[in-house]
């Protein structure tokens, strides 16, 4: 069970000790699940998105649950419990009315407090990140864990253009109060023209060299100050699969820009092992 | 100390009973009986008309506090129960906050503690709060569903919901209705649908009682207090017998917890507990000084409790 006092203020960042992404090629049985047209078609009602009959009959996609529980035994072994789980998603799950946050607390050591963060696009991820580090840098807990998922299939016509994933991925990252440090900010109200000049201000803030993971949306917003571009098939997990995979040294700064919010988000990550790093004097924003 | 600075409630036109509803949830007329007798149920207030934009933004037209201080919001929270709601990228939260002039604002929806999600947004947007450098930063929580699906109607045998819809200002200090404890279980345990799992649903109603009493009396041991220093019992409106059951079982009077809503506007979702907060304010149920205890279950499961100082 999870207890708390009066929140307080965050006093030391949440550092990365562990990240882990995979891709998953398969479909889900719930994909053919006979409780998925129905909830969809109540879902959309009001909306009047047509549904994707093709989609349903094929049964594509993929559960958030399915996913994360597969990952979790890489980055959590069974004797290290864990305080707190966060899920981060932008495109809903495929299994509609589940509370995945939930689920996956019974499916980890520890069966920690959970919950999701989302209608955020690409910044519920880093809000979740920040939410983590208030947990941690205020002593309310010690390990977490931030998952961040994506999947392929939207089973209705979307009401407006907005960024579909074109495959399954997942991402962990494992947080506690040693190893890599970590710091979130976040820039409400950027108009487009802005975009550019604040991460060009992020990095300059740094005061050392960093490598810029950018997703492919905030390259094209901000042309030339990304070191690395994420695959633009992964909108929602793409920059925290190179974070995982990418086997950086040094500082690293993730951003991305959310342009149906006005939100630039960026988190900053010192592999470098000092303790008095940039990253630790990076504040929060939130201009 | 995280406090409230202001709540609002919308409880929207409609009021239909349990016969009227009763085709819809294919109800026999026991089970209609048992649920107005036995659970205490009578009628939910639904908008039969309107989106759920538009529950939100009645929730938020409450709020006298808003009027004059949208520039000291910078966190806009929305309390959502069910894991889906509208169809994506529809995103009601941004189009409110648009409405309110709260661009500017960081908005994101908190979920996947179903309808205890009402006190987990309490906790975060006290947690951005404290951490915030502007003490006069303020963080605006909305809550309230639209009954869209057969999963968002009915618990079987135990709630009916409703579309009661509410917001709260919130501060990281103040002199009102200050939040003392935060006590969550999360059981994944319960992972499914009740409406479809009758041998799950049996086994969450019989370890309901106990597991919703393990937090209630978790947040006021951590607070520092005993249940006699708990002068209100806010619940969440899942249906009055069982919170009878648990108030028995932790040796609470069952008269100080505010069951009024019950009968009037179904299950809430994550809104309920500041729809009876409204209430206790307005019936003079809370006096200064006072320490109430809110309460609340979530499919799937999560049991969650708060305490507050009024």
């Amino acid at each position: 069970m999870f207890t708390a006092g009066p929140p307080s203020a965050s006093d030391r960042p949440a550092r990365l000790v562990a990240a882990h992404a995979r891709v998953f090629a398969e479909t889900s049985p719930t994909a053919l699940d006979p409780a998925l047209r129905p909830f969809l078609a109540d879902l959309v009602r009001p909306y009047g998105n047509a549904l994707r009959e093709d989609l349903l009959t094929e049964g594509v996609g993929h559960s958030f649950g399915e996913m994360a529980e597969a990952m979790l035994p890489t980055v959590v072994g069974p004797d290290e419990p864990v305080d707190l789980l966060v899920l981060a998603f932008a495109m809903h799950d495929l299994r509609l009315g589940r509370a995945t946050a939930c689920y996956l607390s019974d499916q980890c050591p520890g069966a920690p407090m959970a919950f999701a963060v989302c209608d955020q696009g690409s910044g519920a991820a880093f809000t979740a990140l920040r939410l983590t580090e208030s947990y941690l840098g205020s002593g309310a807990c010690e390990r977490a864990l931030v998952v961040v998922v994506e999947q392929s299939a939207l089973h209705y016509e979307p009401g407006e253009p907005a960024p579909i994933p074109d495959r399954h991925t997942g991402v962990v990252l494992r947080l506690e109060r040693t190893g890599s440090p970590v710091a979130v900010g976040q820039h409400t109200g950027v108009d487009a023209q802005r975009v550019t000049q604040l991460l060009r201000h992020d990095v300059a803030r740094l005061g050392r060299q960093a490598t810029v993971v950018a997703s492919a949306r905030l390259a094209e917003a901000a042309p030339g100050v990304a070191d690395v571009v994420a695959d633009a098939g992964q909108p929602y997990t793409g920059i925290w699969c190179e974070l995982a995979d990418g086997g950086y040294e040094g500082v690293v700064l993730v951003a991305d820009y959310e342009p149906s919010l006005g939100l630039l988000c960026t988190s900053t990550v010192d592999f470098s092992g000092n303790d008095h790093s940039a990253v630790d004097s990076a504040a929060v924003a939130v201009a | 100390m995280t406090a409230l600075v202001e709540v609002a409630a919308h409880l929207p036109p409609d009021r239909v009973s349990l016969e009227e509803l009763a085709p819809r949830f294919g109800l026999t007329e026991r089970q209609v009986r048992l649920f107005r007798r036995f659970h205490g149920l009578d009628q939910v207030c639904l908008d039969n008309d309107g989106t759920l934009f538009d529950l939100l933004v009645a929730a938020t037209d409450g709020l006298e506090t808003l009027r004059g201080n949208e520039h000291r919001v910078k966190y806009v929270l929305y309390a959502r129960g069910m894991p889906v709601a509208v169809p994506y990228p529809n995103n009601p939260l941004r189009d409110l906050c648009a409405k309110l002039g709260l661009d500017h604002a960081l908005s994101f929806t908190v979920t996947h503690q179903a309808c205890a999600t009402g006190l987990l947004a309490l906790d975060v947007a006290g947690r951005l709060l404290a951490s915030d450098p502007d003490p006069e930063a303020l963080a605006l929580v909305v809550s309230g569903e639209k009954t869209f699906t057969p999963d968002a109607m009915l618990v079987p045998e135990t709630a009916v919901f409703g579309e009661g819809a509410a917001a709260a200002l919130v501060a990281a200090d103040g002199p009102n209705d200050r939040v003392l404890s935060i006590a969550t279980s999360v059981r994944g345990d319960f992972d499914g649908r009740l409406i479809i799992d009758p041998e799950l649903a049996a086994r969450f109603q019989y370890e309901y009682p106990r597991l919703l009493s393990e937090v209630l009396l978790a947040a006021v041991d951590r607070a520092g207090l005993t249940l006699d220093d708990i002068a209100v019992v806010l619940p969440h409106n899942v249906n009055s017998v069982s919170w009878r059951r648990v108030a028995k079982r932790i040796g609470y009077p069952v008269e100080q917890v505010l069951l009024d809503n019950v009968p009037v506007t179904g299950h809430s979702f994550a809104a309920d507990p500041f729809l009876n907060y409204r209430t206790a304010l307005d019936r003079g149920r809370l006096r200064p000084g006072e320490r109430y205890l809110v309460g609340a279950a979530g499919l799937g499961a999560t049991f969650s409790a708060m305490v507050f100082e009024h």
